[in-house]
């Protein structure tokens, strides 16, 4: 019986690997450069890290792996030739993209553009056919009409086809019989049925989901190919091998090329499961995560141990209705450019510096003064703790950077320079984690902050502060938690479908009827994935707003079938929904069903973080004192400089503080204590050490 | 006070998350579709005195009246009168300078230790505030007494809560009274988050501090403005555009004009040369005509400065009494909008003359709205369908311009065609690009939109667009797009235009059809690459009789290049 379960995080920088075997309770973490033009090989230079500590190919019987992909397929516009058929008449659908200007300071640009569309008006074939919004057919499709525009398109070489006819969400039977014709006169190519990959009401971003999953898939497909025969050369033959996606939940990797737009933010979507996992560990069901990496931070918050969900997603523009962990993204990292404004005041970000040329710190090039090197000015990171010592930061080289982009120009010394850049990204990311407490109706003195990616617990402490947010965590592996996630979770599938009317006259033989499809659709994926009847767990849910509003809150339906009796309840538990959340509610109104919704869930091998052993003091972990500037006082005091490597279960000690490890640094501040918890968890609060 | 560039950073930063905070409010608290979906509606923050900090929402000409509302305010309820808990509200344009009367203002005092250290103020259009017409906004309009009932600024919040009064009276005069209350209350909850967030500032940060960084705030934007201007030519320029009529004399077209004169680091914008108010309600409050003008000024030298009063140190305006765009009580205002996009157009033109750097064609002219009455909808009671119309931007130096777009500082949802026929008794019969609806050029304008309605109900139709007859036009050399027009065909009857203003009983079965322009060309188009245009009329952008009219491109019926027929027309 292969032992190890493994999780392969692919990132911009770095591909992140996390294996453990639960027998012998041992972690194993490997991290190697990203090969952005050929993924699959940093996955394989992943695993071949992990086969030298010892562990056989054969041993692996659980892989789980967060691929970016089909992202980056979008982001650089790489995707396939991309054909579009869509109802006679509705040209203006895509281009128009929902009228909006997404960007609050293109409003006032008249060089503004807009994102491009994937299939352009060219490779677009207008169908003679029409649904109405019962669904009833007002004009018939004619199976000639779209073999002709099939034809078409076939000969302008197209390498996919969206399909998005209006209402298809409440008749699918045109899009399904277009399916057919296509199939047969272009048998290779891909066909994205906005019908079966998001049948919900709104066409515009139907479309736009339709179309990333042609534009994107055939590039996937591609992608896993390549990835199942390299493992399977590698020696993986395990059949437990899965994807994370962007709803937190992992897919087989066999069913992966039909759900590429499940794929898209999977990434945040693994660190959203860390917090979760992390909020189950520690006993704290309301957490905020703080996942800062490289070049932007992820924020998400998880109240009551549940993440929220988005549909209303945007990746480089493009719009995609696919449910996915809500996560609010900021350009803040350790490679965040800082720079004098127009204005004359200093800003830091949104651009960054990257992996190339990286930090003026990292020696690679670099000039321009990053987050990193303030860090390393100020005494919180040190020269030698990067990747556990494989690469130097040069102080010098960040001086300098810093002296002549912002010290200079603002006259002020350097170090009050490098103090203002941390400041000013520390306030960045305080007003993205209030607004994200707002629009989730929270306050943030019940959370606690749980920091990761190589920076967040650089940071954690002084935002927690700023925040009056009680309690940091700082999980075992900062650099390696989205790794983790993949390794902390179920494989989970959301099913949609629009039907709109009023609740209270709504036929509940209709209904129970739509429930039964979408757990119809569930089976038969799970059957797919290789998944016994018995293993699927169902929940059930129904979208509902009031009368004419643009947004739905989704509560929770009985399990057994509807029965007008259960209404009231279903009402109840929607009114409250809303005032929580909006702070008001209007419980004499009738409530409106949007979208019936079904979440399948499958329990799958976790990671168990292991108990670790009990410390014997920290003061056996302590490595050395060094000067650390405090920001609140505005002056350098002596931090002791622990090794997180030798701390233990128990062991604790106050600010100022640094706690070093092989991925990540983490600063507690003079005022705050830190403790060890039995999972190796740094659990930082206020208050001085006992 | 000293302000250290850091500090000033972290506060304005601040200052700029409690303005997004308030917008957030606003659009969740809001009742009514408008303020939820089409978010016509801003929160922001003014000064003690007025000066407007910062507006929240895509609606940034709202900026000036802001001042004006605080202002008007202040005038009748001194600072020393004002109490912890008071809101104050107004919607008479003349006094509180609102767009028309519709839009609601409100305004909270933000006190700190006593003292009022900003104001938290909302405009947000109202559903119904009474007038000729359901809407408010009639074309019949002669006054502004026919636009709805006009609220002078009134304490309409204290410490002891609403003011019964007040919202009595309100309630009285407003065909939907409890959207318009609801949507009221949801304005003065986010005014209240602003004061509240701003007195937390003062607290973290020292009142003195907050308050100097909003001082540096509007210096620096001024000085930016200042450094744009100078390094422009010194110079003047005019430009000019027309509305089809006022919508009571239709026969006479209505002017907007312009004459900028750039010297040194100021800007001074007049409009001697714009028509006297007119009788129907065309007319724009001086505010919004102002503020769309900083708008085209931000627009035409740094678009990444954010609209504050700072703006206002750089440019001087000269607009005497009684003009369209600063008219006189009790002119009607009700039809300000598509007047206020034509003096953005304008500004703009004139401003690309002084700053060719940043000079673009225009954006097409037509926007406005129309709204659907029907007696009974779809689950058999009232409704209104409101439409907002939108066009596209004009070609730039570098690249075409954007399709189907709104052109000023809007921020609109449109409503997808599915949520429509679901809610209202309508079939959408076409979305469609326009061809050759993007006026010609070396970059040509962004195309527009046809979008034709079958109406299922008897119905009351309301036409508030505009530029039927008196178009955009394009730039270097760039062509003019086509003129918007709706057109409307009773069942088995002829189709036939509406005017631009116009209401209509219409029955069921009626074809309606709104022609939506695109922009302006920029640059001869026949200059423009051959490929470019055969990729137009391979997208359906351009026809291929307007390529060889318009661009000298001759494509061939199955859409290939013909080079040799293109090089001989272009030679000619």
């Amino acid at each position: 019986m292969p032992r190890w379960m493994v999780g392969i995080d692919t990132g911009g920088t770095f591909t992140d690997l996390i294996a453990y075997e639960a027998e012998s309770r041992t972690l194993e973490v490997a991290k190697v450069s990203s090969v952005p033009d050929d993924p699959s090989q940093a996955v394989m230079n992943a695993l071949e890290e992990l086969f030298k500590s010892g562990v056989r190919a054969e041993d692996v019987g659980f892989l789980v792996h967060g691929t970016t992909v089909a992202t980056n397929a979008i982001l650089e516009g790489k995707g396939v030739r991309t054909g579009l058929l869509i109802t006679k008449g509705f040209r203006a659908v895509y281009e128009a993209r929902g009228w909006v200007q997404p960007d609050p300071k293109d409003l006032q640009d008249p060089f503004f553009r807009k994102p491009p569309m994937l299939a352009p008006q060219s490779l677009t074939e207008e169908i003679d056919e029409r649904v109405d919004n019962t669904g009833a057919v007002l004009r018939p499709i004619d199976a000639e009409d779209v073999r002709r525009a099939a034809r078409r398109l076939a000969a302008k070489g197209v390498d996919a086809i969206a399909v998005c006819y209006l209402f298809s969400y409440e008749n699918p039977a045109h899009e399904e019989l277009t399916a057919g014709v296509l199939a047969a006169e272009l048998p290779d190519k891909r066909v994205s049925l906005s019908s079966r990959i998001l049948p919900v009401i709104r066409e515009y971003v139907r479309l736009s989901t339709a179309a990333i999953d042609a534009y994107v898939g055939p590039i996937m497909e591609r992608y896993l190919t390549r990835l199942a025969d390299r493992l399977t050369t590698a020696g993986v033959r395990t059949p437990q091998v899965f994807l994370m996606q962007s709803n937190g939940g992992l897919m087989r990797i066999t069913i992966g090329a039909r759900f590429p737009n499940q794929t898209l933010l999977s990434g945040p979507a693994a660190g959203v499961v860390s917090g979760i996992e992390i909020a189950r560990l520690t006993g704290r069901p309301d957490i905020v995560t703080l996942d800062m990496g490289g070049t932007s931070t992820d924020i998400a918050v998880i109240a009551g141990s549940a993440a929220e969900e988005a549909t209303d997603g945007r990746i480089a523009g493009q719009d995609i209705g696919t449910p996915m962990l809500a996560v609010r993204t900021l350009g803040a990292g350790g490679g965040t450019i800082a720079w004098i404004g127009k204005d004359g005041l200093l800003k830091v970000g949104p651009e960054s510096a990257g992996a190339m040329p990286g930090p003026a710190a990292y020696g690679r090039g670099g000039e321009r003064p990053t987050v990193t090197d303030a860090n390393l000015l100020l005494g919180a990171l040190a020269t030698g703790n990067v990747l556990g010592g494989r690469m130097r930061l040069d102080p010098a080289k960040a001086g300098e950077a810093v002296r002549r982009h912002v010290a200079l120009p603002l006259g002020l010394d350097v170090v009050k320079a490098a103090a203002g850049i941390v400041r000013i990204v520390n306030n960045n990311m305080a007003i993205d984690l209030r607004l994200a407490f707002q629009s989730r109706g929270e306050d943030p003195r019940r959370f606690a902050l749980a920091a990761f990616g190589g920076a967040g617990p650089l940071h954690a402490a002084m935002l927690a502060r700023e925040l009056a947010i009680p309690t940091v965590i700082v999980p075992p592996y900062p650099g390696l938690t989205s790794a983790m996630g993949l390794l902390s979770t179920n494989v989970k599938h959301v099913y949609l479908h629009s039907a709109i009317g009023k609740l209270s006259a709504f036929p509940v033989a209709r209904m129970n009827a739509l429930f039964a499809e979408l757990r119809a659709r569930a089976l038969a994926d799970a059957h797919e994935e290789g998944f016994a009847e018995s293993r699927v767990t169902l929940v059930r849910h129904l979208d509902l707003r009031y009368p004419h509003q643009g947004y739905q809150l989704g509560v929770e339906a009985p399990a057994h079938d509807i029965t007008d009796a259960d209404k009231p309840a279903l009402k109840r538990d929607f009114d409250a929904t809303h005032q929580r959340i909006y702070g008001a509610s209007a419980p004499d109104e009738d409530a409106e069903i949007v979208t019936f919704r079904v979440i399948a869930e499958i329990i799958v091998p976790r990671l168990e973080l292991p108990v670790i052993a009990a410390g014997r003091g920290a003061a056996i972990a302590e490595k050395e004192e060094r000067p650390l500037y405090d920001l609140a006082t505005e002056r350098f005091v002596t931090a002791r400089v622990y090794d997180r490597a030798r701390l233990g279960a128990g062991d604790r000690f106050a600010g100022p503080a640094v706690v070093e490890q092989f991925d990540s640094t983490t600063v507690v501040l003079a005022g705050q204590r830190a403790e060890v918890d039995r999972f190796g968890n740094l659990i930082l609060t206020a208050g001085d050490a006992a | 006070m000293i302000l250290d560039p850091i500090t000033t950073e972290v506060v304005l930063s601040r200052v700029r998350e409690t303005a997004s905070a308030m917008a957030h409010a606003l659009f969740h608290s809001g009742y009514s579709p408008i303020l939820r979906e089409s978010q016509d509606g801003t929160a922001g923050l003014t000064d003690a005195t007025g000066r407007v900090i910062i507006v929240g929402g895509g609606l940034q000409y709202h900026s000036l009246l802001y001042s004006k509302s605080v202002e008007a305010i202040l005038a009748r309820y001194p600072a020393d009168t004002m109490q912890e808990g008071d809101s104050f509200i107004s919607n008479d344009p003349y006094k509180a300078g609102n767009s028309h009367v519709p839009d609601m203002v409100v305004a909270t005092p933000a006190f700190h230790r006593g003292r009022i250290i900003a104001f938290g103020v909302s405009v947000a259009h109202k559903a119904d505030v009474g007038g000729l017409v359901p809407g408010s906004s009639g074309a019949a309009s002669r006054e502004i007494f026919h636009d709805g009932v006009l609220i002078p600024p009134v304490r309409y919040w204290s410490a002891a809560g609403v003011n019964r009064e007040v919202e009595a009276i309100l309630r009285n005069n407003s065909r939907i009274p409890e959207v318009v209350i609801g949507d009221l209350r949801g304005q003065v909850g986010a005014t209240r988050l602003g004061g509240e967030r701003m007195r937390a500032l003062a607290d973290q940060y020292g009142v003195e501090l907050l308050l100097a960084a909003m001082d540096h705030l509007l210096a620096t934007t001024g000085a930016r403005v200042r450094a744009e201007f100078a390094t422009w030519a010194d110079g003047v320029s005019e430009a000019e555009g027309f509305l089809d009529h006022d919508g009571a004399d239709t026969t006479r077209r209505v002017r907007i004009h312009v004459r900028a004169t750039k010297a040194g680091d100021r800007l001074t914008l007049d409009f001697s040369g714009s028509d006297p108010q007119t009788r129907g309600p065309v007319n724009t409050p001086m505010q919004t005509a102002k503020a769309v003008s900083l708008l085209a000024v931000l627009a035409a030298s740094d678009p990444s400065i954010r609209m504050n009063s700072g703006v206002l140190d750089a440019v001087a305006f000269v607009m005497p009494e009684g003009r369209v765009v600063s008219p006189q009580y009790p002119a009607t205002v009700n039809h300000y909008f598509p007047t206020s996009h034509l003096v953005y157009n304008v500004v703009l033109a004139a401003l690309g003359k002084l700053n060719p750097a940043r000079a673009v064609a225009p954006s097409g002219l037509g926007t406005g709205a129309i709204a659907v009455g029907y007696s009974k909808g779809r689950a058999g009671k009232a409704s209104v369908q409101y439409e907002i119309t939108v066009t596209a931007l004009g070609g730039t130096a570098t690249h075409d311009g954007t399709a189907m777009v709104l052109p000023m500082n809007h921020f609109t949802p449109g409503t997808p065609v599915e949520i429509l026929e679901t809610e209202y008794p309508v079939r959408v019969r076409r979305f469609d690009t326009w061809t050759d609806s993007g006026g010609a050029g070396l970059n040509r304008g962004g195309i527009g939109a046809v979008r034709e309605y079958e109406l299922l109900e008897d119905c009351i139709l309301t036409a508030r667009t505009a530029n039927h007859k008196e178009g955009t036009w394009g730039l270097a050399g760039g062509a003019s797009p086509p003129l918007s027009r709706t057109t409307i065909a009773a069942p088995g009857g002829a189709s036939e235009d509406l005017d631009v203003l116009e209401t209509r009983q219409a029955r069921k079965g009626t074809v309606l059809t709104l022609w939506q322009t695109g922009g302006g060309g920029y640059g001869d188009p026949r200059q423009r690459a051959p490929e470019a245009v055969l990729r137009d009329v391979a997208d359906g952008y351009v026809s291929r009789a307007a390529a060889e009219a318009l661009y000298g491109v001759v494509v061939t019926a199955d859409g290939a290049l013909d080079a040799a027929a293109t090089a001989a027309r272009r030679a000619r």
